[in-house]
């Protein structure tokens, strides 16, 4: 069951485009991972499935409705923003209340648990929290109306590493004990890597791509092979390459796609080293984006 | 069953409601200082002033006394001084902070996220708005009566009825410029930009006809023209007029009722297109970004030829040709000037994510 659908999403801020034509399915208790470059539109994308912004065209179904104005749909969906806007003159008790009166499915003993994890002063006024103990109270507050949704965006931004483990175990918890379906960006992707089983890639507005990471690293692999000979051409000018290195006589290539057929075409030509090497999804991603002329150099000063 | 056809929600009430109370308890203890205590001690001061007189052997008229203090209260409770200027500052202190504060903080990011439809959080938002107006003027209205159901010697100076028309005039008054100012509210997108531009066009009727007035006797067309009559008839567009029309007769208080009815709807129909993504922008809605640059424009223009000529005018005031050439000037250096101004305050508040 798709739980969030982005449907030929269009979107304008100030007169830019920021995103063009997205599309997304996020499948049921899945832990979707969003990545992208800075500015490629994340966080607008994000601000329009949970219905903060609305869309010049297209829509979002969250749990098979559309989002807008639909209060049903609203108090099973938790969003934790990249920048908490609480109200800075509650404490933290009045925010908690404020959640506690607003969502019907309001679990008490939940709240109390993470209260203990997370161990916030209720009595400390939001202002003066910083942003890591801001983003603690949303994870909190979010999680304890129960979300069958669950939308992060850079959740782990401005977290101390130990709270930042804490974090993400929470919501792979969140995810095994409730079913509940996440959908989460981050620059951090070897975060995301550990905890998701889809990603999406957007890049100025568009999604170039959205797999499960199981699917996406059995694609896209690093082959380090040999030949007596030098490469032949037809290997070198494979249409699946996304880059392809030399070091003496080893070359390493990164391959988009088709690897079976593409192990088959190397070993035609007798090589004397041939090796398959799982790429992070960091490296994915770097190689991708560099696909779309995003790309990494190497700067020396 | 109303309470649940209508979208009143308590938390929402609640949580705004929290954000006005300071506001409410100034309005209070300000009224209870100017108007209540200095109403319900009139029979002290009363006794005071005879026992005075008596002590002092001069001659008074028990009728002239009773008269007096009659007329001070009625004139307290028309006090066109420090209350009428809480009824204004009031109402658009309220929806400065029910909707510019909102969006200065971008705390409607919390409310959009949350189970409540944009009917329910401006709905609410309007409710807490006239509790607020209303508030202040019933309890202050209540302790009136009830001294003066505690102390009949009172009743000699003022009557229920009194402190009833004093509570239903001043909520009455202050109701079109609430409603001016959360429309003002919902068109704007940060709280300076509604306290700047509320202020502006709650004069703009009297200032724009008085500029066009101006500028009509700078070319010398001035007799041609009902100026006095013009002025007249622009102030009625300023919601500031209704304290005019207190005693003019009910169809005043009709229409006056109606145009807010009206700035109400119109503003819950805006805030349901309205963009979040722009909270923090000076205007709310970009369609209207070209309209601000031409009255900022067009009124900058008419400004400067007014400073320039009273500036100069000992000096170019006999000649024409002269004076003909800093109209010109005046016009295009505060038309440039006006647009440049407006064009920028609009960039420097434009919204980056």
């Amino acid at each position: 069951m798709k739980m969030i659908r982005v449907l030929n999403l269009d979107k304008y801020l100030g007169g830019d485009k920021i995103l063009d034509n997205v599309n997304i399915n996020v499948e049921k208790s899945s832990i979707y991972g969003l990545i992208g470059p800075n500015g490629a539109g994340k966080t607008t994308l994000l601000k329009n499935i949970v219905d903060i912004y609305r869309p010049e065209k297209g829509e979002v179904l969250v749990l098979g409705e559309n989002i807008k104005d639909n209060k049903k749909i609203k108090s099973q969906l938790g969003y934790i923003a990249d920048y908490q806007y609480f109200y800075p003159n509650f404490k933290v008790e009045q925010m908690v209340d404020f959640y506690r009166n607003t969502y019907p499915l309001w679990e008490e003993k939940k709240y109390i648990k993470l209260k203990r994890i997370f161990k916030l002063d209720e009595k400390k006024k939001i202002s003066s929290l910083s942003k890591g103990m801001k983003t603690q109270l949303s994870l909190m507050l979010n999680l304890s109306i129960s979300p069958k949704v669950l939308i992060l965006d850079e959740p782990t931004s401005g977290l101390d590493p130990v709270i930042k483990r804490k974090v993400l175990d929470i919501i792979i918890d969140e995810v095994s004990t409730n079913e509940t379906t996440v959908l989460i960006s981050s620059h951090h992707l070897g975060e995301l890597e550990r905890i998701c089983d889809h990603i999406g890639i957007i890049h100025e507005g568009k999604i170039l791509l959205e797999d499960s990471i199981e699917k996406l690293k059995s694609n896209v692999r690093k082959v380090q092979v040999a030949f007596k000979d030098g490469i032949p051409e037809d290997i070198k000018n494979n249409r699946d390459i996304l880059k392809i290195e030399s070091r003496g006589r080893v070359y390493e290539i990164i391959l988009n796609d088709h690897m079976d057929e593409f192990i088959s075409q190397i070993k035609q030509y007798n090589p004397i080293l041939l090796e398959t090497i799982d790429m992070s999804l960091e490296e994915i991603f770097i190689y991708k984006m560099g696909g779309v002329g995003y790309v990494f150099e190497d700067i020396t000063i | 069953m109303y309470l649940k056809i209508l979208p009143f929600n308590k938390t929402l009430f609640k949580k705004d409601f929290n954000q006005v109370k300071i506001l409410i308890f100034i309005m209070t203890i300000i009224l209870f200082f100017n108007v209540t205590l200095f109403v319900v001690s009139r029979y002290g001061s009363y006794i005071k002033v005879k026992k005075s007189f008596i002590e002092q052997n001069v001659k008074y008229d028990e009728k002239d006394l009773i008269k007096d203090c009659k007329e001070d209260i009625a004139w307290r409770l028309e006090d066109p001084g420090v209350q009428s200027a809480l009824m204004i500052a009031v109402p658009i202190g309220l929806a400065a902070i029910l909707f510019g504060e909102e969006k200065r903080k971008k705390t409607f990011e919390v409310l959009a996220v949350m189970p409540y439809t944009r009917y329910e959080i401006f709905f609410n938002k309007l409710i807490v708005a006239l509790v607020s107006i209303v508030l202040p003027f019933i309890i202050n209205g209540v302790i009136m009566l009830l001294a003066l159901g505690f102390i009949s010697n009172l009743r000699m100076f003022y009557s229920m009825g009194q402190v009833i028309k004093w509570i239903l005039h001043s909520i009455y008054c202050q109701l079109p410029i609430l409603s001016f100012s959360i429309l003002f509210g919902i068109i704007t997108g940060n709280l300076i930009s509604q306290l700047v531009l509320t202020g502006i066009f709650l004069i703009f009727p009297m200032g724009f006809s008085s500029l066009i007035a101006a500028n009509l006797e700078f070319w010398g067309i001035t007799q041609s023209l009902d100026l006095n009559n013009i002025y007249f008839t622009s102030v009625k567009f300023s919601p500031l007029a209704v304290y005019e029309t207190i005693g003019q007769g009910v169809g005043y208080y009709f229409l006056y009722i109606a145009a807010s009815i009206i700035m109400i709807i119109i503003s819950k129909m805006l805030f349901d297109k309205s963009m979040w993504e722009r909270n923090g922008e000076l205007l709310q809605f970009e369609n209207m970004e070209g309209f601000f640059k031409f009255g900022v424009t067009l009124c900058t223009a008419l400004l400067m030829v007014v400073v320039l000529i009273a500036f100069l005018q000992n000096y170019i005031y006999d000649f024409y040709i002269t004076r003909f050439l800093v109209l010109i000037l005046g016009y295009i250096l505060g038309g440039i000037l006006g647009y440049i101004g407006a064009h920028f305050s609009i960039k420097l508040n434009k919204s980056k994510e």
